[in-house]
């Protein structure tokens, strides 16, 4: 009857122990959702790669004189302003045309909504149209002309977008003519979406004026609609901004600000930035601020309550950030730097870079192990030169601002943080470069990194082509031809084209002159067509040097000598390695005897393989090549090594899953 | 407990091997890739985690399936770990000499018991931890605006920490009802009700009994981790010194987790704390 009554107990309890795990699986369904190295010397170098000879500002090309009115409650900028372009190309303009960004958010048939990405930023619903009216853009010049009426209402061949228009002019515009604009307009803001928009009382302005598209040397406009994952292309030139607010509200805007006045419950403030090409501001009244002086630079921290311990960490890393991006590409030419750090509910404004002004993120319990934090700010950083002051096609050429920014990114941290710059907890040290690898791997062989943001087949294989296989590819041109060579070199293009808007082929050609034709070759093969490579040690063998052992005639006499009849104290053998792909890095091979003796082969990779020769004193017993893995574009590492002996157990990895294991069963078992 | 130090050490055991039963095809699995290596699997444990990464991303597929296919195992091994938690128990609450045989009669005596037991202490779990998140999930976006992010995330927190403190004291309670039913031979109902009177006799007592172990034995586990990653595995000897101060940390946790269970029977084991009927 006992034994009855437990097998019972035992039938009930383990029913009740499954209907508890259903209770608590759908549970948990239902809230689901709720000090650095001096740079090395290369050659040709031209005036203006250096510290001393670099531009110290750019042409002036546009000039923006605005005055911005928040209206708070209904999340609408009402604005007027004066633009004043001039005609720097070689060519007579009869049209001008002007970025309308915010349309984007305007409805769900605009390039950018109706894109077919499936997550990421921007794929949010949104919660607010935004959009933006001009109702006035009246030339001086021109007679005073109205030119709004007579532009086009929609992006060219696209009756659904209005982000790209066209104005045309009565008349042509000449090189060196200017010509003077008087605007006015009104930007309604979208609930929070890619970059800009509102989320309650918090305000990013970004995209929110009539940006003037960019003329190319040429006299050619380059202009495009909003693509989705597209950013943006202008000149230089000139902002003076007057932000007008309601009192309490606290703003950070780009640039440096001249001056404040509180009247009649607002405040008006004057922002001014010579040499950039945006500007963004941000104001909201919960903000709380930080601030402090690096390298001449007056660093401001929003932040919202609550993430103080962050944004000491956002303001440490720019303080590292100022001093070793200013070594390796140039001194940072503004007297401000802004950082905004959007509130949890706005986080698709964070990560994101303006002139002057960056926006951070993450948590305010993100812990210090694990680098997030740093790894946004100084990303975000890094595009006041990748982007800001190297002010290349973002539309066109991604890879040059985001793509060499993530080099950078990834550089700049393991320089701060050193090997564990992703992770770093308990002796588990992961590396940004090896995080940038991981995710790049997956799309190497789906579609060239080099083309237009646009073109990409989806935000995944953009995300991960454009920053972390660019990444990957410029760490190992880094690793192969010299950390120093390489870093002096990067500087010098970031030097030589400060204020400028250098193309792929201007990059190639400086990585050309700093490392070489191979080094070049190889960057435009992984950039432009999908350039990959595997290097793999085949085989290696080794046997003692014997005399041959067969049957010989020799001088008319047969002689036969007998396999192992005089043991030789040389070893002789060969490893074969491969290269499988279309790059060619110079590698090193390493050949380990028995005995622990190395030699060291060196292969250019100029053929698809190479039989390395061998000769010691004790057997062949390892072969790597690269081993030190320079070579981090190499599709699998793991070919890369040969064990001629037995293999050895792998002890560490079964101890290391025992003990796992083992706690885990200490937490699972009664 | 000294006396006991066999019955620890069996235990201990019995964990070890169902551990590397669990860790063999995982090792397997990567050795695959690396042992061709010539610095075999030490290139997992460098700097910058180049070598571990490559090994998940080539041996993803596979370390998934196993890892899933672990799910039921680790189910099943959990359910008939209760079996050697009653012997063990069932040697703690008893002076003297013990005999095998006799340890394997209390884990069939008790094995019934401690399901019924387990499956009560899971739904009780379930009940007092779905319930503060579910009101915390509920009451989340209002408390949203007004909070601001931090103090916002610290009220979420705060409703799935209570979740977890009343998960805590269910595994008290259902512990006690474990020590109870092995040290009074009672069924489940009785040894329920001797463990909740007990609880509610000297709530602090107990707690402090299983918390300060629990403590104990976290911090350990953190430590060990922090000293182990400065000792490294690159040499024999550092291999074996991390090897043995790791098995110290799963035989300290197994020391900590039968004192509490010796605690817990010395609990129901006042008079005081026995139901009427039984004095």
């Amino acid at each position: 009857m006992l034994s009855l009554t437990r097998f019972a107990e035992a039938v009930v309890g383990a029913l009740l122990g499954v209907g508890a795990m259903w209770v608590v699986a759908h549970a948990a369904l239902a809230t689901a959702g709720g000090a650095m190295p001096p740079p090395a010397t290369i050659p040709n170098a031209v005036a203006g790669d250096d510290d001393a000879t670099m531009k110290q500002h750019a042409v002036d090309v546009v000039d923006y004189t605005m005055s911005a009115v928040l209206d708070r409650p209904l999340h609408v900028v009402h604005a007027t302003g004066t633009i004043v372009w001039r005609n720097t190309s070689s060519n007579a303009v009869r049209e001008l045309w002007f970025h309308l960004y915010l349309n984007a958010f305007k409805n769900e048939r605009t390039v950018f909504l109706r894109a077919p990405v499936a997550s990421g930023r921007g794929t949010t619903t949104v919660a607010d149209w935004g959009y933006i009216d001009v109702t006035k853009l009246v030339a001086r010049e021109l007679d005073g002309v109205d030119l709004w009426p007579g532009a086009d209402k929609t992006s060219p061949g696209d009756p659904d977008d209005q982000t790209d228009i066209r104005v045309p002019l009565p008349r042509e515009i000449r090189p060196g003519e200017t010509l003077t604009l008087d605007a006015a307009w009104d930007a309604k803001l979208p609930g929070i979406i890619e970059r800009t928009g509102f989320s309650d009382d918090f305000h990013m302005v970004a995209q929110w004026f009539p940006k003037l598209a960019k003329l190319e040397h040429n006299g050619q406009w380059r202009h495009f609609p909003f693509y989705h994952l597209t950013e943006f292309y202008a000149d230089f030139g000139t902002y003076d901004v007057t932000l007008d607010v309601p009192s309490g509200m606290v703003v950070g805007a780009t640039g440096q600000r001249l001056s404040f006045a509180s009247e009649k419950g607002r405040d008006v403030m004057r922002y001014r930035q010579t040499d950039v090409h945006d500007f963004a501001w941000t104001a909201w009244s919960s903000f709380r601020e930080k601030s402090a002086r690096v390298e001449g630079v007056d660093i401001r921290a929003l932040y919202p309550p609550g993430y103080e311990a962050i944004a000491d960490r956002e303001i440490a890393t720019v303080s590292f950030a100022l001093r070793y991006f200013g070594e390796q590409y140039g001194r940072y030419p503004y007297p401000v730097l802004t950082l905004v750090h959007p509130p949890e509910a706005a986080g698709e404004a964070g990560g994101m870079e303006y002139p002057t002004l960056i926006t951070c993120g993450g948590a305010w319990y993100d812990p210090r192990f694990a680098h997030d934090v740093e790894a946004i700010t100084i990303h975000e950083f890094g595009h006041q030169y990748f982007y800001g002051l190297v002010a290349s096609d973002e539309q066109s050429f991604p890879v040059l601002d985001e793509g060499i920014n993530s080099f950078a990114e990834a550089n700049s941290l393991t320089a701060m943080l050193g090997q564990g710059s992703a992770i770093d907890v308990l002796g588990l040290q992961v590396s940004v470069e090896t995080v940038l690898r991981l995710g790049s791997t997956r799309a190497a062989h789906n579609e060239p990194v080099a083309q237009a943001a646009q073109a990409f087949a989806s935000g995944g294989d953009y995300g991960a082509l454009v920053y972390g296989r660019t990444a990957t590819i410029l760490d190992t041109l880094c690793r192969v031809y010299g950390r120093d060579r390489f870093m002096a070199t990067l500087g010098r293009y970031t030097r030589r084209y400060r204020f400028e808007h250098p193309t792929l082929e201007q990059f190639i050609g400086v990585i050309r002159e700093g490392l070489g034709d191979g080094a070049a070759k190889n960057l435009e093969i992984a950039l432009s067509e999908r350039g990959w490579v595997d290097y793999a040690v085949v085989n290696a063998v080794s046997k003692r040097d014997d005399a041959p052992a067969g049957i010989f005639d020799r001088n008319g006499k047969r002689e036969t000598i007998v396999r192992g009849a005089s043991e030789a104290s040389t070893w002789r053998g060969w490893a074969l390695v491969m290269r499988h792909g279309t790059l060619r890095f110079p590698v090193d091979v390493e050949l380990w005897s028995e005995d622990g003796t190395l030699q060291i082969a060196h292969w250019d990779s100029a053929e698809d393989w190479i039989r390395i020769p061998y000769e010691g004193s004790s057997e062949l017993a390892r072969v790597i090549v690269d081993p030190a893995v320079n070579v981090t574009l190499d599709e699998n590492l793991f070919n890369n090594g040969f064990r001629v002996s037995a293999a050895v157990s792998p002890r560490r990895t079964l101890e290391r899953a025992t003990y796992f294991a083992e706690l885990g069963l200490q937490g699972l078992l009664p | 407990m000294s006396s006991r130090l066999g019955v620890v050490m069996t235990v201990y055991a019995m964990h070890a091997l169902l551990a590397l039963g669990f860790a063999w095809p995982i090792s397997r699995l990567v050795a695959d890739v690396i042992l061709v290596h010539p610095r075999g699997d030490l290139v997992l444990f460098e700097p910058g985690a180049t070598y571990l990464a490559e090994v998940f991303r080539l041996q993803r597929p596979s370390l998934t399936s196993v890892a899933e296919g672990s799910v039921l195992a680790v189910l099943v091994v959990s359910y008939l770990g209760l079996a050697p938690l009653a012997a063990l128990l069932q040697s703690l609450a008893h002076a003297g000499r013990i005999t095998f045989a006799s340890l394997v009669a209390a884990a069939g005596r008790y094995f019934g018991t401690f399901s019924l037991l387990l499956g009560l202490a899971l739904v009780a779990a379930a009940l007092v931890g779905v319930l503060p998140i579910t009101m915390g999930n509920l009451v989340d976006d209002k408390l949203k605006l007004v909070l601001g992010d931090r103090n916002h995330d610290i009220a979420h927190a705060s409703f799935r920490a209570i979740a977890l403190l009343a998960a805590a004291l269910v595994a008290v309670v259902h512990d006690l009802a474990r020590a109870a039913a092995v040290q009074h031979e009672l069924h489940a109902a009785r040894a329920v009700l001797v463990a909740a009177r007990v609880f509610r006799a000297s709530p602090w007592r107990a707690l402090g009994a299983w918390g300060f172990r629990g403590a104990a034995g976290i911090a350990l586990v953190v430590a060990i981790a922090w000293v182990t990653s400065r000792i490294g595995v690159h040499t024999g000897v550092r291999f074996t010194t991390v090897t043995l101060l790791h098995q110290a940390v799963v035989l300290t946790l197994v020391a900590l987790r039968a004192s509490w269970l010796s605690s817990a029977l010395g609990l129901v084991s006042l008079p005081l704390y026995q139901l009427p009927s039984e004095r």
